[in-house]
């Protein structure tokens, strides 16, 4: 899998985010957040739950519609259309959980990425890429195991050649094996010359491959730049806490239980 | 052989076509997620107007056919379309009224069209030559039928496998959003499917048309045949939908042969409905659970300030006192508008205020009257006796309706009490014992005492009169009681009500029983009020009207009702035209599909108007209070830190208000100690909690943390009941409660709250909490449901006030609590918890949504909590600072298997913690490791 999903080479950012505002109801999950995509690069976007990385992929894919800033695909402003639109304008979410249809058999899940334009329902390219699938091409895709299910997720957004990827946890809940795997499938992408954003739980394994970082804290940007300048005690304070080292005495001397009141 | 074998061929024909329309109905059911209640009327619209074209203009039968079917169909399609995305989030019953609103505004648009006095016949324009077919002759027309039927139904099956557009249906059905991702619009491929699915719908009723006389009604009701068809099909299966329908036309065909008259006369015509509510009844419940609806978040009713609400009492009171005065000859319907209301009331108790759906109540009434005749007139038994007997009578009917929406969900309630209407009507109006043979009426006698003038017109008039204002003045009593908080809560959130010890089953039950007997109360009075009835008073179909009636009316308990009976009785009664019935369910039919077109804010009175009432005639001091900023004592991160230092040092126990544990008594509270054993819960082929065994010891805080998907909230699930464990235990207090439902756990002390918050949203902070507390008290006991015990009353008030305070919620306490901030709604569904006497409490996520001040808060009052109270909390949480900081240990799970257990201290250093965060692929394989050993 080398030249599909490339195309013509790209002048402009694959993905831009400029102000980005959203949230729930009342609930702003994102305070004005910045992020870039650089064609070809691949971007990974950090940070403890409850951050807003999902929402953030959300509002870029146009589930979820922003109450202010702007989302630029290839340079092309996207940000009122919806999420079938911007599928067109090429951006591809694979959303958290499994990103496929489970009551479809592997054919027709690939057959549904490629875009109508195209002639005919050629799913060829993705079974060269994907060769598991090849053998499971009528297998009813919610019968196949979730690493197997993941790598049809990615062999769509493959199919579907889009300017940029959102990978939300992709890995989430496979076993360590299927999460290499994954990984491989990954790094493959990136190779090929794919646009990716990825969201991961395994943050070093993510940063491996990433060539920048975004750190998310609480609907904001706290870190943003090349992925190999985050030193992993940066990590471990966001990730295990925000101020770990400030409140670890006070943690060690909750062991002892409060009394009971009688 | 050779004797059923016609009745088999005629079984198939009809059968053929019920599977045409049941398919139809299925696919734009699962496609779009709303049951599509005016299916049959697309057919009967369909066939009417091929009636036209074919017959009174004499074009040829093709392109009569043409126009009825795929010009119209499609035509229909697209307006359903419209309308089932407008009401696709919205709440049940009013996504029900919506299209029986369209269905009443059909069959009354055919009505008034066509009239339904006139013999209308279609020929047999598919050839009424017989062939010889196994003995037998057999119609060409019966075999075009069958192969029609067969091949559109073949084709549609082809369709959905090999071309883009029907694998783009079954992906809309499977995930509306990822197909949106990938590219395909769902809303074009929803159209697509309402125009395909009314498509077919227009087909069978064209095909109907020369089995029968064209009758509006009829028509609307046989194609209703295909929701029995649909319901074997599970609402699901395309082909199972057919053969079901085939099974039906067979079956009911056969059942013409065998029961033409006696006491199963009726099996025949209702045998559709019969099978519809067997499968209800009986299938398997995975066979009919489809995936839950996103339903809006209910805005809180606005209600007219109290002395507006007194006033216009008092003045409609005097109105109706003085009624006999102008009424005249039209007293009589007076007296039925007012009888009406009390089944208006009785609806509206199970409609509006618990959120249930019934679409049979005129079947109600009409068990009411019968009964009360025969009660009276053939047992002799004294008027009033019989009157509360009639009611009695409904009773046991209304709690074998409820078994389904106890079973599967309220719209499955909604097509059992739709298939009972028309079942009762078929089966027993015409049955001895109910209207008798003839149909001939009913005598239903007044009442009569020597001292009191209660049996002429104006007598009766005032005991109705009395009677309805009794009703009123109980049900709102009933809106203000423990049973009219558990009901608003039933319809805002039946599994928080579950979880807080309230066994929803029997409330759900209860209320259906209550609101039948109510309705068959009312119908006596207004059978009695006509001297005679007879079954043309109870047809079906006006269940519908009533239903959409009471969706639509404004107002709040009990001036809907009022309003209902009015229009519905007194319009008619005051206008002369011959068709005034059928404009007015024209009318109401249309308002309730304007209803379901407007936006969510547009469906109550303008603000503009409520305010100024509000501002005119509500007392100063009862104005929604201002809401604080939350976390306002905080200034920034910084200083919150301070404050939860000082707190971990005993610094902020003291300012705690205190609430003796165990002062609310009548509960069987133990010591709080949960205890998780070998649990393991798997999701088809994944594990999601593999042998996780914890504990939580009362008094203290117990932290469970991992990433996502790691099965904490599955663990949660299973602990508090919700989710059934494939295997190992659930210990509560040394008690094994494994088997036990969620209401029983909440009893016996569990308490818990939910990531996504399950609030009452129209319920205010107060009335929230103090569910808290009365959920265990009303348990599974009816009498409980209704009266508290002496004390309880002052013992939930002191509960109620003591968790507001504890929880910072206080100052809100009269505030609705949808219109809270996420920060104030955590605490109250914390609030609701600590009301109880819960040992043992479930938090799941609470600071998700919180901002860093509002965590630092809510840990504050966590800690307060427990050294207060003794409770012992579970604590799911992603905040690790705040699980650092209240925790005195902490589970660890991964990939659902517990990596860690120990102190918070040394889960920091620990090397599996990491991996299990950051997923470092080496110290991954050490945690397996250790993890197997």
């Amino acid at each position: 899998m080398t030249t599909a999903i490339t195309g013509a080479p790209r002048r402009v950012n694959a993905l831009e985010v400029r102000g980005l505002v959203a949230g729930y109801g009342r609930t702003t999950v994102l305070r004005e957040v910045n992020l870039t995509v650089p064609a070809g690069s691949v971007v990974a976007l950090l940070g403890p739950n409850g951050a807003g990385k999902t929402t953030l992929l959300r509002t870029v894919s146009g589930l979820l519609r922003p109450s202010g800033g702007t989302v630029l695909v290839d340079g092309e402003d996207v940000t009122t259309r919806t999420p079938h639109a911007r599928a067109r304008a090429g951006v591809c979410l694979v959303p958290e959980g499994r990103g496929v249809f489970p009551n479809l058999t592997v054919r027709e899940n690939l057959a549904l990425a490629v875009p109508r334009w195209r002639k005919g329902t050629d799913v060829e390219p993705a079974l060269a890429a994907f060769p598991v699938l090849r053998e499971r091409i009528r297998q009813i895709a919610g019968t196949m195991s979730g690493g197997q299910q993941q790598m049809l997720a990615l062999a769509r957004c493959y199919l579907a050649g889009p300017s940029v990827i959102l990978l939300d946890e992709v890995s989430m809940g496979l076993a360590p094996k299927v999460v290499d795997e994954i990984f491989e499938a990954l790094a493959g992408l990136a190779r090929s010359g794919a646009s990716l954003l990825v969201v991961e739980q395994y943050v070093n394994r993510a940063l491996a491959m990433a060539d920048f970082a975004c750190l998310l804290n609480r609907g904001s940007v706290t870190y943003t730049g090349p992925a190999d300048l985050l030193d992993e005690a940066e990590l471990t304070r966001r990730y295990l806490g925000a101020d770990l080292d400030a409140e670890h005495g006070t943690a060690a001397g909750d062991t002892e239980p409060v009394p009971l009141r009688p | 052989m050779s004797q059923i074998l016609p009745f088999v061929v005629t079984g198939l024909a009809t059968g053929a076509v019920y599977g045409l329309a049941g398919t139809g109905l299925v696919l734009t059911y699962k496609t779009a997620g709303v049951f599509n209640f005016a299916h049959s009327a697309v057919a009967a619209v369909a066939a009417y107007v091929f009636y036209s074209l074919y017959v009174q203009q004499g074009w040829p039968w093709w392109s009569a056919a043409v126009v009825a079917v795929a010009l119209l169909g499609p035509l229909l399609g697209l307006v359903l379309e419209l309308l089932a995305r407008s009401i696709q989030t919205a709440v049940l019953a009013l996504q029900v009224a919506s299209t029986v609103g369209l269905l009443l505004v059909i069959q009354a648009c055919l009505v008034l069209t066509y009239g339904n006095t006139e013999l209308r016949t279609v020929p047999d324009f598919l050839g009424a030559e017989t062939v010889r077919l196994f003995g037998t002759k057999v119609k060409w027309s019966q075999i075009v039928t069958f192969g029609f039927a067969v091949l559109v139904t073949a084709g549609l099956s082809v369709m959905f496998r090999r071309t883009r557009l029907g694998v783009a249906m079954r992906a809309v059905v499977d995930d509306p959003a990822l197909l949106d991702l990938a590219g395909t619009s769902p809303r074009v491929t929803r159209r697509y499917a309402w125009t395909i699915g009314s498509t077919m719908a227009a087909a069978s009723g064209v095909l109907f048309a020369p089995l029968l006389p064209l009758d509006p009604m009829q028509l609307t009701l046989l194609v209703v045949a295909a929701f029995g068809a649909a319901a074997i099909g599970g609402f699901t299966s395309l082909t199972l939908t057919f053969a079901g329908g085939l099974l039906i036309g067979v079956l009911a065909s056969l059942a013409t042969k065998y029961f033409s008259d006696g006491p199963l006369g009726g099996l025949p015509s209702s045998l559709p409905f019969t099978v519809l509510f067997a499968v209800l009844l009986f299938f398997p419940r995975r066979y009919l659970v489809g995936r839950p609806r996103t339903v809006v978040r209910a805005r809180p009713q606005w209600a007219a300030p109290l002395p507006l609400q007194l006033g216009a009492g008092a003045g409609l009171l005097v109105v109706l006192v003085l009624v006999p005065s102008f009424a005249g000859i039209r007293l009589t319907d007076w007296t039925v508008a007012v009888a009406t209301s009390i089944v208006f009331l009785s609806l509206g108790l199970l409609v509006r205020t618990s959120g249930q759906v019934s679409l049979c109540h005129v079947g109600f009434m009409a068990i009411g009257a019968a009964a009360f005749s025969r009660f009276t007139v053939d047992v002799g038994l004294p008027w009033l006796l019989a009157l509360v007997l009639s009611g009695l009578v409904a009773v046991p009917v209304g709690a074998v309706l409820a078994i389904p929406a106890i079973r599967l969900n309220g719209l499955y309630l909604a097509l059992a009490t739709f298939g009972f209407g028309i079942f009762l009507q078929y089966m027993f109006y015409a049955q001895e014992y109910m209207f008798g043979p003839t149909s001939a009426g009913l005598e239903e006698p007044r009442p009569y005492l020597s001292w009191l003038p209660i049996d002429d017109d104006e007598g009766y008039y005032y005991l109705v009169l009395t009677l309805a204002v009794a009703t009123v003045g109980a049900l709102v009593l009933l809106d203000h009681s423990r049973l009219g908080r558990l009901l608003r809560g039933l319809a805002d959130s039946p599994t928080a009500l579950e979880t807080n010890g309230v066994t929803v089953n029997v409330t759900r039950v209860f209320v259906f029983c209550l609101s039948a007997a109510l309705a068959a109360v009312g119908g006596a009075l207004a059978a009695v009020a006509q001297m005679t009835v007879s079954p043309d008073s109870y047809h079906p179909l006006l269940s519908l009207t009533y239903f959409v009636l009471i969706v639509i009316v404004v107002g709040g308990n009990p001036w809907y009702a009022i309003m209902a009976a009015g229009v519905l009785v007194l319009i008619p009664a005051y206008s002369d035209g011959d068709d005034v019935a059928t404009v007015s369910q024209l009318v109401f039919g249309a308002l309730s599909v304007a209803v379901a077109l407007l936006p969510a804010s547009a469906r109550s009175l303008p603000p503009v108007v409520r305010n100024v009432l509000d501002a005119v005639l509500r007392p100063r001091h009862r104005t929604a209070p201002q809401l604080p900023e939350t976390g306002a004592s905080f200034a920034d991160g910084r200083e919150s830190e301070g404050s939860v230092k000082e707190l971990a040092t005993g610094g902020l126990v003291a300012s705690g208000a205190t609430l003796p544990v165990g002062e609310v008594e009548g509960i069987d509270v133990e010591s709080g100690d949960l205890e998780v054993r070998g649990l393991r819960v798997r999701f088809g082929g994944l594990t999601a909690v593999d042998d996780v065994s914890l504990v939580a010891p009362g008094g203290q805080v117990t932290g469970l943390v991992g990433p996502n998907g790691a099965g904490k909230t599955t663990t949660f699930n299973v602990c508090s009941g919700l989710q059934r464990a494939t295997s190992g235990k659930v210990v509560l207090g040394g008690r094994d409660v494994s088997r036990r439902s969620p209401a029983a756990r909440a009893r016996r002390g569990l308490g818990r709250t939910f990531q996504k918050m399950e609030l009452f949203d129209s319920l205010t902070v107060r009335e929230n909490v103090a569910v808290g507390v009365e959920g265990p008290f009303a348990g599974a006991n009816l009498l409980a449901h209704l009266f508290g015990r002496p004390g309880q009353r002052e013992a939930v008030r002191s509960a109620t006030q003591a968790a507001m305070e504890l929880c910072d919620v206080a100052d809100v306490a009269d505030v609705p609590v949808v219109n809270l901030s996420t920060g104030h709604r955590r605490l109250v569904e914390l609030a609701r918890c600590l009301a109880g006497s819960y040992r043992l409490l479930l938090l799941d996520e609470p600071s998700s949504g919180l901002d860093r001040a509002e965590t630092a808060r809510f840990g504050q009052i966590l800690r307060r909590v427990v050294a207060d109270r003794g409770v012992g909390v579970l604590l799911v949480e992603h905040d690790m600072s705040l699980v650092l900081d209240v925790c005195q240990q902490v589970y660890v799970l991964d990939f659902g298997r517990l990596v860690f257990a120990g102190p918070p201290a040394e889960l920091v250093d620990s090397p599996i913690v990491r991996a299990a965060y950051l997923g470092d692929a080496a110290v991954e394989l050490a945690a397996e490791a250790e993890a197997t050993v």
